[in-house]
């Protein structure tokens, strides 16, 4: 009777055991995954801080040729600040489109201005260099290590049981920079 | 198998011939990022700051960039003055063509040697004017010619200037200068091709965090067991616990301790 108890304490103590090492261990292992997707954020930066740059060229030649107040000036000007802002990486993501469309606009509309046809080298910038410009920032941005990380993560963490488990003890899924649809333009 | 060790041997004296040749050239203090001067224009501005160098020890530098995405033009200028070689000797000027502005460092000891106000009075009458009116080359042109002869006369060295930039702006009248055409249509403009983003920002993408070097160096970071380390592991951990084992119950040796430590390895987040 004693061997019994003796050997079903053992069988509770080995289950007990392996549920706890593998509680801990889904949670380490995810932890330091989720951590460096983390460390990979600062590829993310650079290349907005690149957009960033990309969208003050263009209002440069812009403000040379368009009053303060044109519309589509303000809202690449708000755009590029909602970029630069510490808010959630969604509405930064959501900025980031706002920011190409009104960079796609105010170029469109730079080049119906005459005095931007008359002027040989705004024209250059308009129709060739700040276009490629900003085609490059924006394939960087899709490019950026942090979203391709974060993707995997999102994928490999929901899509496992060892994820379950260590979102039951907290580990959280990463951000990714993608805009959202609630998010305010 | 001679043949082979005769090919690579020719192979390794190619590649000892050509590596001089292949080798990065010294960074010249004579930039055009925005690819907007002549060639002969640079070319002659580099053969001016060396003779400059020579004869009295200061180094000319230009810089010319398109935009500086939002950048401080003074700011930026002395940012690019502490990467060159000479820094303390070395007078830089920025010219910012798309944002229609430029500024001008310098080190302590090119300030022994044109003083603040001699290089304030050579911006305002030998580069302002014909930047502003966007004739780049006659700008940079005036601007090194002015500086060399205001430099000849403060320290005395003799300096070499014929023949440079062209032989009737070898010899310019003082604050002579007159734009060739009216503003804005500017001298000849060359088709740009953006070759790299970095050209027109001022902060630049630095290579390490470059997307694909990112990606390359957190996999050469990212480190753990590998599969050799948990079969070794394995085979250690058979040979000290599964000696005193009847092996002849299992059959399968240290197969369970590599499953094992490859078990435990995925749990804990050791596996590479």
């Amino acid at each position: 009777m004693h061997k019994r108890s003796t050997a079903v304490m053992a069988f509770v103590l080995m289950i007990v055991l392996i549920g706890a090492s593998l509680l801990w261990g889904a949670y380490r292992g995810w932890s330091t995954e989720r951590k460096q997707v983390e460390t990979s954020m600062g590829t993310l930066e650079d290349v907005l801080s690149a957009r960033r740059e990309v969208g003050a060229n263009i209002l440069t030649v812009a403000r040379r040729h368009l009053p303060a107040g044109d519309p589509l000036l303000l809202s690449v000007q708000e755009a590029l600040n909602g970029i630069a802002q510490t808010g959630s990486l969604s509405q930064r993501a959501r900025a980031n489109q706002t920011l190409q469309e009104g960079m796609d606009g105010l170029l469109a509309e730079l080049r119906q201005l005459p005095s931007l046809t008359a002027d040989e080298r705004d024209s250059m910038y308009v129709n060739q260099l700040l276009p490629q410009a900003m085609e490059q920032s924006a394939h960087l941005t899709e490019q950026a290590e942090y979203n391709l990380q974060a993707e995997r993560f999102n994928r490999d963490f929901t899509n496992s049981f060892s994820g379950r488990l260590a979102r039951l003890l907290g580990v959280r899924p990463a951000e990714q920079f993608i805009p959202q649809e609630g998010d305010a333009p | 198998m001679r043949k082979l060790t005769g090919l690579l041997s020719l192979l390794m004296v190619i590649v000892l011939l050509a590596a001089p040749a292949l080798a990065e050239p010294a960074a010249s203090p004579i930039r055009d990022g925005a690819a907007v001067l002549q060639p002969t224009t640079l070319a002659d501005a580099r053969t001016l700051a060396d003779r400059v160098w020579a004869a009295t020890g200061l180094r000319l530098a230009v810089d010319v960039r398109h935009f500086l995405g939002g950048a401080d033009a003074a700011a930026y200028a002395q940012r690019l003055l502490g990467q060159q070689d000479n820094s303390q000797d070395t007078v830089l000027l920025l010219a910012v063509v798309g944002e229609e502005t430029y500024a001008v460092a310098s080190g302590t000891g090119a300030e022994r040697i044109l003083g603040r106000d001699a290089r304030d009075t050579l911006l305002s009458r030998h580069f302002r004017p014909a930047f502003q009116a966007r004739d780049y080359d006659a700008a940079v042109a005036d601007f090194l010619l002015g500086t060399a002869r205001q430099l000849e006369a403060s320290t005395g060295a003799e300096i070499e200037l014929d023949g440079l930039f062209g032989s009737a702006q070898a010899q310019p009248q003082p604050n002579a200068w007159a734009p060739a055409s009216p503003a804005p249509t500017g001298a000849a403009h060359k088709k740009i091709v953006l070759p790299n983003l970095n050209d027109i920002l001022g902060d630049p993408i630095s290579p390490t965090r470059d997307p694909a070097r990112a990606r390359e160096q957190a996999e050469r970071q990212d480190r753990g067991l590998s599969w050799g380390s948990i079969i070794v592991i394995g085979f250690v951990l058979s040979a000290v616990f599964g000696s005193k084992k009847d092996r002849r119950v299992c059959g399968c040796g240290p197969l369970g301790w590599i499953l094992g430590v490859f078990g435990l390895s995925k749990f804990f987040g050791w596996r590479r």
